[in-house]
C-alpha cells in the first residue's frame, strides 16, 4: 500500500446526502474534502425513491426541519444552476377516519404556526382539486400547497456537479472497506486502491451507514427495510398534488415527465437490503391505485423496483456526532425522507462540523436519545 | 397438449395468413375520421399500410417519421391511438369492426416553426437541465412547458369507473387450463425453446412451453434458404402438438421472473378490446429461449421507416402479409442476406443489391447491384427509404429501393434472463456486429436451476448455428429435468 | 448534417450521446437517465446494445476519458481498459417486460385471494 492520502474530511456515501454535505462544507470554505462513493452515482436510496418533500409532519421537530428544506428546494436551482425540477404541486393526506381527523384538527394549527400553510380541505374541495380521486371512505385531507416532489438525479448531479467546481474530489466505484482511528487523531480510511487519512470523518452511507459505523466501534440501531415502488407510462397531465394514505401505507403522484410513480407498504417485511421486486407488491399497489384513482385502470406499468428506507427506531433522523468519537458525525436513519431533509440536513452539518453549532437545534436528533429513552414517534410516516 | 388449438384471431394476436380462416370476412374500421375497408383479423399496420398509410407516428424531438420496426410489439414506433386508448402496437393488434384509429405522437411539439428548427438543430446532452435553471421566472416558465408537452394518453377523471368486461375473457381461457405449478417452465417456441421442451419431456418432466406469439417456430417463420431448417422447424412443431406432457401456452409472454421460482404469465392485452389476463406460477426449473432482438447499427437517418431487420420483415411478411416495399436492398453477412433474399423474393419483393459486410460466399443470384466489404451509411428518402447509401473499398455507392433489410446479429432478448441474474458482457467483432451475450448459460437462483438456450444464449454466428442451438437446447432441457427430479 | 438517432423513443442523438460522455456521464445508469436513451417506451430494448457498442469504440473511450474532470463523479485509480469495460453492461431491467395494464394486474390479484 502506497502512502496514504490526505484530506481535511473523508465523506463516505456519495448519495445525496453526501454530495450536498460535500458542498455545503466546500461553500462554507473547506478544502481537501473527499467523497468515497461505493456505486455510481444514485445507485443507494437516492436513484430509486420517490421524489416527494413534505412538511405536513406531527411533530414540531420535524415540521421546523422539513419547512427549512423546503425553503432550500425553492432556490435550489438557482443556487445550483440546475435545474432540480422542484414544483410545488402540494401534498394531500387523506384522512379516514375519526382518529385521523382528530390528528389532523391538532397539527394543522401548528403547522400554520410554523409557516406551513396547511389547512383541511373537504370532500367537495378535494373533488375541485383532485379530479377522478374516489373519495368513499375518505372523511378530508389535509392539504399542504407548498409540498412537492423534485427528481432526485437532477438534485445529486446539481449538488456534485457544484461541489466538483468547488474543488471536492469525489470518487465512484470506490468502497469503503476498513476505518480506523489514528494514534494522533483523526481517522484512515481503507479502499481498494488508496488509504486516506483525515481529521474527520462523515459517514452518510445511507443503509450502510451502521456498517460503517460498526467499523469504529459506533453501534447506529438502524435496520433496513425494502420499500418497493413502480411507475407507469407517461401521461397527459391530470395529477396535481402528491396523494398519501397514512393508513394505507401509500402514496402517488405525477412526474414532470407524467408518470405516476407511488408505492404501497407490504407486511411481514424483515431488516434486508434486498432490492429485489415482488409480485405482491405489483398486485397490491395495482388494486390500490385503481381503487383510489378508477380511471388509471386502463394505464399501464412499465417498471416496478425497489430500495431500502433506513428504519431509526423511531422513525426520525440520527444526526451529529458522537461522544467519545471526536471528529466522527453522520446522519442516517431518514426512515424513508432522507431525500427531502437533504438540503437543510446537509447545511446544519456543515454548520456543525466547521463551527461546532448549527442555527437550528439538533440535540434531539442525536445518537444519544437512544439510550436516554426519549423517544417521540412522528403519526406521519408513510410506507 | 396444445392449449390453443387454433390461433383464436379475434381474441388473439396476429396470427400467419395461412393458419386463419381462408375468407375472412370484411370490417370497416376509421382512419381519423375516414372509413377504410379491413379485413377481419389483419393488423393494423396491415389495414393501414394497405390504404397508404404508412408513417404511423413521429419522434418526439426532431418530429421524425415512425412505422412498424420490430414488428412483435417491443420497440413501440408504430403505436398509435384505437378505441380511445392509446399506445396500441398495429404491428400486432388485430382490427376490429368499428375501430376508431388515431395516430398519437403526430402534431409537430412545440408548433411548425420550433418544430422545423429542431429538425436541423443540434441538441445537446442535458438541454433540461442546463438551460433556464435560473432566474425562477424564466424556469417556472420552462418547467411548466415542459410539463404540458409531456405524456401521450388522457385520463378522462370525470368520466364513470370504468368496468371491465365480467365473466371468463376468451385469452383468460388460455391461462385456466394451465397448471399452478411445473417441473420445468421453457420460455419461448423457437427452435431451441421446442427442443428443450421436448427433451426435458422425455426425461419425464411435466413442461409448460410458454410462447408470446401465436404461433410455434419463434423467427424461423417464413421461407427458409435450406430445406433441412424448413423441415426441422416443421418436425419440431409437430412434435410438439404432439407430445401429451407439454403444455404448449401459445400468445402468453412470460413478463417477469421473480427469483426463485415465480413466473409471470401473461396473455391476451392486445388491444383496447381485448383484456388481458395475468397468472402466477411456479417451476422447478426454467429453461429462457427467450430468442434475439433485431439490431439496427448506426448510421445516418438509421431511423427512417423502411430500415427493418430480419426478424421482423420475417413476422412482418411472413405472419402478417404487410405489404413493405417492391425493391430491397440487403446488407449483412453471407448467410443473412441469403436468408433475407429468400424470404423477399418469397413474398414478390425484387432484390435491388447485396450489400456483404464481407465477401459474398455463394452469393444470390440474379442481383444488379452485389457490394463485398460494404458498411451500410446513409439512408436518403422523407417519409420512407428511397435509397440506401453503401461505403466499400471502391467508394460510396447509392441504390434506390424502397426496402432496406439489415441482416446483423441479433441481440439476446435479456429482460427475463437478467431479471434471473445472469450477467451479460459485449462480445468481440466489428461494431456493427457486437452484441450483448451472457457470460453463463446456467444459473442457480436461490435453488431453481436457470438455463439458457437458443439465440438468448449468445450461441449465434453463421447459418448452421441453428443446429448448434438445438442441440445445445436439449441438454439445457435434459439438464433442466433431471435436476427437478433428483432435487 | 444528418441525424444519427441512437434511442427511437425518446428521439436521442449519436452526438447527444458522445456530448453527455464528455460532460462527465460516462456511468451507464447516469448516462441513461441524463440523456433519457432507454427510458423511453420500449425501456431499452432496441437502443442499449448500440449505445454499449460506442462506450466501448475508440470515439466513446476517449469520450469517457476526457469527461472524467466534469460531471457528477470519476473513479479513484485511473481508468484502465478493464475499467472502461465494466462501464459497458446493461442498466438493471426490472419486471414486467411490456406494460401491463393495472386493470389485469388487480384481476390477478382478485382471483388468487
Amino acid at each position: 500500500m502506497s502512502v496514504a492520502r490526505t484530506a481535511e474530511i473523508v465523506i463516505v456515501g456519495g448519495g445525496v446526502s453526501g454530495m450536498a454535505c460535500a458542498y455545503n462544507l466546500a461553500r462554507r470554505g473547506m478544502r481537501d474534502i473527499v467523497v468515497l462513493e461505493k456505486g455510481y452515482p444514485g445507485v443507494g436510496a437516492t436513484g430509486r425513491c420517490g421524489g416527494g418533500i413534505r412538511q405536513q409532519w406531527g411533530l414540531e421537530e420535524n415540521v421546523i426541519l422539513a419547512h427549512e428544506s423546503v425553503k432550500i428546494f425553492e432556490h435550489l436551482s438557482s443556487e445550483l444552476d440546475f435545474n432540480i425540477f422542484f414544483r410545488q404541486g402540494g401534498y394531500l393526506m387523506l384522512v379516514h377516519d375519526e382518529r385521523e381527523q382528530a390528528l389532523v384538527e391538532e397539527t394543522i394549527p401548528m403547522q400554520n404556526r410554523l409557516g406551513v400553510p396547511t389547512r383541511f380541505l373537504a370532500p367537495e374541495e378535494i373533488r375541485g382539486r383532485v379530479p377522478g380521486l374516489a373519495l368513499d371512505g375518505v372523511r378530508g385531507g389535509a392539504f399542504c400547497p407548498t409540498d412537492g416532489t423534485a427528481y432526485p438525479y437532477a438534485v445529486l448531479w446539481g449538488y456534485a456537479e457544484a461541489a466538483r467546481r468547488l474543488g471536492v474530489r469525489v470518487y465512484l466505484h470506490t468502497e469503503v472497506r476498513a476505518v480506523s482511528r489514528l494514534a494522533g487523531g483523526g481517522f484512515a480510511v481503507e479502499t481498494a486502491h488508496e488509504t486516506f487519512h483525515a481529521p474527520r470523518l462523515l459517514n452518510v452511507a445511507g443503509a450502510r451507514t451502521r456498517d460503517v459505523a460498526a467499523m469504529l466501534g459506533v453501534d447506529v440501531p438502524t435496520r433496513p427495510f425494502r420499500h418497493e415502488i413502480a411507475v407507469t407510462e407517461p401521461l397527459k397531465t391530470f395529477l396535481e398534488p402528491m396523494v398519501i394514505s397514512v393508513r394505507h401505507g401509500f402514496y402517488f403522484s405525477q412526474s414532470l415527465r407524467g408518470e405516476v410513480v407511488g408505492g404501497i407498504g407490504l407486511d411481514g417485511e424483515t431488516p434486508s437490503h434486498t432490492s429485489a421486486s415482488s409480485p405482491d407488491f405489483l398486485f397490491k399497489y395495482a388494486a390500490a391505485l385503481r381503487r383510489f384513482f378508477p380511471a388509471l385502470g386502463g394505464a399501464r406499468i412499465i417498471r416496478q423496483w425497489a430500495g431500502s428506507y433506513d428504519m431509526s427506531p423511531d422513525h426520525r433522523p440520527i444526526i451529529g456526532g458522537v461522544a467519545g468519537a471526536e471528529g466522527y458525525f453522520h446522519a442516517c436513519g431518514f426512515s424513508g425522507h432522507g431525500f427531502m431533509l437533504c438540503p437543510i440536513v446537509s447545511r446544519l452539518l456543515a454548520e456543525l462540523i466547521t463551527t461546532g453549532r448549527t442555527s437550528l437545534p439538533i440535540e434531539g436528533l442525536s445518537l444519544e436519545r437512544f439510550a436516554a429513552g426519549e423517544l417521540a414517534h412522528d403519526p406521519y410516516v408513510v410506507g | 397438449m396444445t392449449l390453443l388449438e387454433k390461433p383464436n384471431r379475434e381474441a388473439g394476436a396476429a396470427t400467419p395468413p395461412s393458419e386463419g380462416d381462408p375468407h375472412p370476412p370484411a370490417v370497416r374500421v376509421t382512419f381519423e375520421g375516414r372509413t377504410l375497408d379491413a379485413i377481419a383479423g389483419e393488423t393494423i399496420a396491415r389495414a393501414l399500410f394497405r390504404h397508404g398509410i404508412r408513417t404511423l407516428s413521429y419522434s418526439v424531438k426532431f418530429h421524425r417519421p415512425r412505422s412498424v420496426l420490430c414488428a412483435r410489439g417491443r420497440c413501440a414506433a408504430c403505436a398509435v391511438e384505437a378505441d380511445g386508448v392509446p399506445g396500441v402496437k398495429a404491428c400486432t393488434t388485430p382490427v376490429a369492426d368499428g375501430m376508431a384509429i388515431r395516430r398519437q405522437d403526430y402534431r409537430p411539439p412545440y408548433g411548425p416553426l420550433l418544430t422545423a428548427v429542431a429538425r436541423v438543430a443540434r441538441f445537446p446532452a442535458g438541454f433540461y437541465y442546463r438551460h433556464f435553471a435560473r432566474p425562477a421566472w424564466v424556469r417556472e416558465r420552462f418547467l411548466a412547458s415542459l410539463r404540458r408537452m409531456a405524456g401521450v394518453g388522457r385520463i378522462d377523471t370525470a368520466g364513470p369507473p370504468r368496468l371491465r368486461p365480467v365473466g371468463p375473457h376468451r385469452s383468460g381461457a388460455r391461462l385456466d387450463a394451465l397448471a399452478a405449478r411445473y417441473d420445468v417452465a421453457v420460455v419461448g417456441a423457437g427452435l431451441a425453446g421446442m427442443s428443450a421442451a421436448l427433451a426435458a419431456a422425455r426425461e419425464g418432466a411435466r413442461v409448460l412451453l410458454a410462447e408470446e406469439y401465436a404461433f410455434p417456430g419463434g423467427h424461423a417463420i417464413g421461407a427458409l434458404a435450406h430445406a433441412e431448417h424448413a423441415q426441422t422447424r416443421d418436425t419440431l412443431c409437430a412434435e410438439v402438438a404432439a407430445e401429451p406432457s407439454i403444455d404448449l401456452a401459445l400468445g402468453v409472454t412470460i413478463q417477469g421472473f421473480y427469483p426463485p421460482a415465480t413466473l409471470l404469465a401473461f396473455a391476451g392485452g392486445h388491444g383496447p378490446r381485448d383484456p388481458g389476463t395475468l397468472r402466477r406460477l411456479t417451476a422447478g426449473a426454467v429453461v429462457l429461449a427467450t430468442g434475439a432482438l433485431d439490431t439496427i447499427p448506426l448510421f445516418e437517418n438509421n431511423d427512417r421507416p423502411g430500415v427493418m431487420g430480419a426478424r421482423a420483415l420475417r413476422l412482418s411478411l411472413a405472419r402478417d402479409g404487410l405489404p413493405l416495399g417492391s425493391r430491397a436492398a440487403i446488407w449483412g453477412d453471407a448467410d443473412g442476406v441469403t436468408e433475407l433474399a429468400v424470404l423477399l423474393r418469397a413474398h414478390g419483393i425484387a432484390v435491388a443489391a447485396c450489400a456483404y459486410t464481407d465477401e459474398p460466399g455463394e452469393g444470390v443470384g440474379g442481383v444488379p447491384v452485389v457490394l463485398s466489404e460494404a458498411q451500410l451509411e446513409a439512408i436518403s428518402g422523407r417519409e420512407w427509404v428511397s435509397a440506401a447509401t453503401f461505403a466499400t473499398r471502391a467508394g460510396r455507392i447509392r441504390v434506390a429501393c424502397d426496402l432496406v433489410a439489415v441482416a446483423a446479429p441479433g441481440q439476446p432478448a435479456f429482460e427475463l434472463a437478467q431479471q434471473a441474474g445472469f450477467a451479460f458482457h459485449l462480445s468481440d467483432g466489428p461494431a456493427h456486429a457486437r452484441v450483448l451475450v451472457p457470460t453463463e448459460t446456467r444459473r442457480d437462483v436461490a435453488g431453481t436451476p436457470v438455463f439458457l438456450a437458443g439465440a438468448c444464449a449468445g450461441i449465434s454466428g453463421s447459418h448452421g448455428a441453428w443446429r448448434e442451438r438445438i442441440a445445445h437446447a436439449r441438454a439445457a432441457g435434459e439438464a433442466a429435468a433431471r435436476e427437478v427430479r433428483v432435487g | 448534417m444528418a441525424k444519427t438517432i441512437v434511442c427511437h423513443c425518446e428521439d436521442i442523438t449519436l452526438d447527444e450521446l458522445h456530448s453527455a460522455l464528455a460532460q462527465g456521464y460516462f456511468e451507464i445508469e447516469s448516462l441513461k437517465r441524463y440523456t433519457g436513451i432507454a427510458t423511453g417506451k420500449c425501456q431499452g430494448k432496441c437502443c442499449i446494445v448500440q449505445t454499449l457498442r460506442e462506450l466501448a469504440s475508440p470515439r466513446g473511450s476517449a469520450g469517457i476519458r476526457a469527461g472524467l474532470a466534469h460531471g457528477p463523479g470519476e473513479p479513484l485509480a485511473p481508468m484502465r481498459d478493464e475499467d472502461l469495460a465494466a462501464l459497458v453492461r446493461i442498466p438493471t431491467i426490472r419486471q414486467p417486460v411490456t406494460p401491463l395494464r393495472i386493470d389485469d394486474i388487480v384481476e390477478l390479484g382478485a382471483e388468487e385471494e
